[in-house]
């Protein structure tokens, strides 16, 4: 049976089990219930869903079928142009006008047959792991993760099988890891940057937050920047995801920036090691001391870059931007560029010494813990580990940032849970272009485990009308 | 002294020095700078090793 709740929705639109007028209806109304908990809608377009919805409805009764996301309801991360939406970007500094185009992504999924349902609520401009005020649907004292908070939470709850995020420093695989869902940042600017507001050009990617790897997979196919000639088409259709994994050989990642950790996430992620091991994947440890710089290196250029970009915003309305983003986008404009030179130098030394262990140990992937440590609480401010205790956000990001300095695809899949029983999640790190491989193998792990069987606390109920048809 | 210098750059940059803390922005300069300082290591580890980033994408 499939794990992708886009192919049984798009399976029981053509067999004419529900329309697609039906399945967005249902959509839109736990969207409106769960949101008065969950608050990860910024917008709720009910109108122009169901006109999209009856349109696909026609079309399929016509015989034009776009494809598997004909008629399936996505969320897109509010920093990201949909015409006829406004583009907020979490902030009291951006105007309430209407984008009047689409960004590149949402063209794609909109030829693709895709049903934009609305806008979920970012971390102010894409920089925080806390997504405020959205909450953990696994447990509402806790947070979403971010800067894709409000995408995953969403996602988490069953409003929607997949939404779009962006990840400048793990913002994709952050909230995918707390809220116990699948999400994946791809190649740098495999999926194009167009129309969305950035926070780090050289660092920014786009991608899709889902309820498992196959809907990532599926998703991603229609969110692709390139041509059919590439040497590294990315091609889904063939759902050529299945398949032995005794081929690959997978580097376990330690030291810095991996630990310290969590207990619970090291018996987890070990756990996993094991599962992966059992199904004849090669395992050998690794190490890649150039990684303990990730934090220095990656905000030595989020600041100048976002600074620059957000300068205009800082002259205007200073006051509408949270304190400590502000600090980070005026000390971006007032340091010296040469820190800024010297941050993208420790990017190029980072990203070669990925390259070196990659070779070195002819790996395919690279596996290390999504974080090293669960969702926060709303109000925390730090983690406790054995022998410190750091920031919440360098934690979450130490983890995850070191492949966007390397421009690397990487995804996040759930291998466990907390004893508060809050998700843990792991982390498949590919070559360049290598979503094909991360895709297949983190395929293969969520296969052999249970960890989607569970439902979060702010859920959409199975017995809600349509999710009984797609059990 | 520092503030007349945090003022001075803000101005440069055309930002309005009374809308913001020059005393937060001093801290926060500092240990950005302090964060930066600390890549001392990796940048001199590396000076002699090829750098070039374009390889990596090619393999």
């Amino acid at each position: 049976m499939t794990s992708s709740l886009i192919k049984k929705m798009s399976r029981a639109i053509r067999d004419q089990t529900v329309s697609t007028q039906e399945l967005i209806l249902e959509t839109l109304e736990s969207a409106k219930k769960l949101n008065r908990d969950l608050r990860a809608f910024e917008l709720i377009d009910e109108a122009g869903a169901l006109e999209t919805a009856s349109i696909l409805d026609r079309e399929l009764a016509t015989g034009i079928d776009r494809g598997p996301l004909h008629g399936i309801p996505v969320a897109v991360k509010d920093i990201i142009d949909v015409a006829g939406w406004p583009t907020r970007c979490g902030s009291q500094a951006y105007k309430t006008t209407p984008a009047t185009r689409d960004a590149k992504v949402i063209t794609n999924l909109k030829s693709a047959g895709a049903v934009l349902i609305g806008k979920t609520v970012p971390h102010e401009l894409a920089c925080g792991v806390y997504s405020q005020p959205t909450r953990n649907p696994w447990n509402p004292d806790y947070v979403p993760g971010g800067s894709s908070g409000g995408s995953a939470a969403a996602v988490a709850a069953g409003i929607v099988p997949m939404a779009v995020g962006s990840d400048t420093g793990g913002s994709i695989r952050i909230p995918a890891s707390v809220c116990g869902i699948a999400g994946i940042k791809p190649t740098f600017n495999r999926v194009s940057c167009s129309g969305v507001e950035p926070l780090s050009w050289s660092l920014d990617h786009i991608g899709p937050i889902a309820t498992s790897v196959e809907d990532c997979a599926i998703s991603l196919n229609s969110m692709l920047e390139e041509n059919s000639s590439s040497t590294h088409h990315f091609d889904y259709s063939n759902n050529n995801l299945s398949g032995a994994i005794q081929d690959i050989r997978i580097g376990i990642l330690r030291g810095e920036p991996v630990d310290p950790m969590l207990p619970e996430i090291e018996t987890a992620f070990m756990d996993a090691v094991k599962q992966l091991r059992s199904r004849g994947a090669k395992i050998a440890e690794v190490t890649i001391p150039e990684l303990r710089h990730t934090i220095a290196a990656e905000f030595a250029i989020i600041g100048p870059e976002a600074g620059y970009y957000h300068k205009q915003r800082l002259i205007d309305h200073p006051e509408k931007i949270d304190p400590d983003i502000r600090a980070l986008l005026v000390s971006g404009l007032l340091l010296p560029t040469s820190q800024y030179i010297r941050g993208l130098q420790a990017r190029t030394i980072i990203a070669n010494s990925i390259q070196r262990c990659f070779n070195d140990n002819h790996l395919d992937i690279l596996l290390t813990p999504t974080l090293p440590a669960t969702a926060a609480r709303v109000k925390q401010t730090e983690f406790e580990y054995e022998d410190r205790t750091e920031a919440v956000t360098i934690s979450y990001v130490r983890t995850t940032a070191p492949f966007n300095l390397a421009g690397l695809p990487a995804l996040s899949v759930p291998c466990g849970f907390d004893k508060n029983n809050i998700p843990i999640g792991i982390q498949f790190v590919g070559k360049p272009m290598g979503e094909a491989v991360i895709l297949r193998v983190g395929y293969v792990y969520e296969s052999i485990t249970s960890w989607r069987d569970q439902k979060p606390m702010i859920a959409k109920p199975d017995s809600f009308g349509i999710s009984q048809l797609l059990m | 002294m520092i503030k007349k210098k945090i003022h001075l750059l803000l101005q440069q940059q055309g930002l309005s020095p009374l809308q913001f803390d020059s005393e937060t922005i001093w801290n926060d300069l500092r240990e950005r700078t302090a964060l930066n300082a600390s890549l001392d290591d990796l940048l001199e580890e590396e000076q002699e090793k090829s750098t070039n980033f374009d390889c990596f994408w090619e393999k």
